[in-house]
């Protein structure tokens, strides 16, 4: 059987072809260069996750509170005396927390003991700021003494009213109550 | 009937160019930069204070190791991926057997593009350098935490260039 035979013009078409093959392949083959001169890279990954954290803490304690006859006055039987000498600070990356206040004796002594959060600083308040409930009555159930917490860390001055009746005479020996601050949820 | 032998002088020329650009591009990636980063356990800050902003985390397990190719100075940059993170992530090279560390590069700044991390790499022999990487998490209280907000997951990719 007689091979095929080209035309003239079939074999320029296939040295066009030809042209434009090794081309693109020299084309190609440059870029391939180029980005091996150019960059190789490598990636992992790095997870990073933060711990529900929760702290607070009082400085100064104990607290002593001593009403005299610099507290008392003619004509009243109620005689009182303030301390604002300790600082709580708190400090929590959870969302809307509050400060409760309860006495953990096992009975009251025969006076008032009252508190209020004043002198409230934060820092990075997120969520806040932290408000401070009305002055609370200590007693045996918790009640609220910072309210509105969120994501900071700050300070707040407990200022500790005690308040006694002359009508009810020396207490003694002197008391001692215990108080126990929590952060909790909202 | 003309064939690939048959072709004009030119058309020879761009085969051997082609040749020559493969072949070099086969040994360039051969002698390129090499990084065996294994991944790092995961970042957990676990500690704080009523008084003190939590314990910053650092993690030193993984070790980039990279040799260029001859002819050039060549830089590493590092990039992540997370656009918005919610907790601090920087990474840091102090000791790197060859180029000069960039310092502390953050990868919580919101910034994706890739920033130096190693410059001034150029090659010695067939020698591997190595650094250590230096990874530190931290974070405010302010910045909540895991339980709430989830987990920061980079992807941090390292890409050796030339400048």
């Amino acid at each position: 059987m007689k091979p095929p035979t080209l035309s003239a013009e079939d074999g320029h078409t296939m040295k066009r072809r030809h042209k434009i093959f090794l081309i693109l392949l020299v084309l190609i083959s440059l870029g391939s260069w180029c980005f091996a001169q150019g960059r190789v890279t490598r990636s992992h990954t790095v997870n990073v996750s933060v711990n529900t954290l929760t702290y607070l803490s009082i400085t100064g304690s104990p607290v002593t509170i001593t009403i005299d006859a610099a507290n008392a006055t003619a004509g009243e039987d109620a005689m009182t005396n303030t301390n604002s000498s300790t600082t709580l600070n708190w400090a929590t990356n959870s969302s809307l927390r509050k400060v409760t206040v309860i006495v953990t004796d096992a009975a009251l002594p025969p006076y008032q003991l009252s508190v209020l959060a004043i002198n409230i600083a934060t820092l990075d308040q997120i969520n806040g700021p932290a408000i401070a409930a009305p002055q609370v009555t200590l007693s045996l159930t918790a009640a609220d003494f910072l309210t509105n917490i969120g994501r900071s860390m700050g300070s707040c001055t407990p200022q500790y009213t005690l308040t006694a009746l002359a009508s009810a005479g020396i207490v003694s020996p002197n008391p001692t109550e215990h108080l126990t601050f929590t952060i909790q949820a909202q | 009937m003309p064939t690939l032998f048959s072709i004009n002088y030119k058309v020879r020329i761009l085969c051997g160019v082609a040749f020559v650009l493969i072949f070099s591009h086969f040994y360039l990636v051969g002698q390129s930069m090499t990084m065996n980063i294994t991944t790092p356990q995961t970042l957990t800050i676990t500690t704080g204070s009523s008084i003190a902003q939590p314990s910053s985390v650092p993690n030193t397990t993984c070790i980039l190791t990279y040799r260029p190719p001859a002819g050039y100075t060549y830089r590493i940059t590092v990039q992540t991926n997370l656009a918005t993170p919610k907790y601090t992530l920087t990474v840091t090279t102090t000791n790197p057997t060859r180029g000069t560390s960039a310092g502390t590069v953050s990868l919580s700044d919101g910034s994706t593009a890739a920033k130096n991390f190693i410059t001034g790499i150029t090659r010695q022999g067939t020698t591997r350098f190595t650094a250590t990487l230096t990874y530190v998490a931290s974070a405010k209280y302010s910045q909540g935490n895991t339980a709430e907000l989830g987990n920061d997951s980079h992807t941090v990719t390292y890409t050796f260039l030339s400048p």
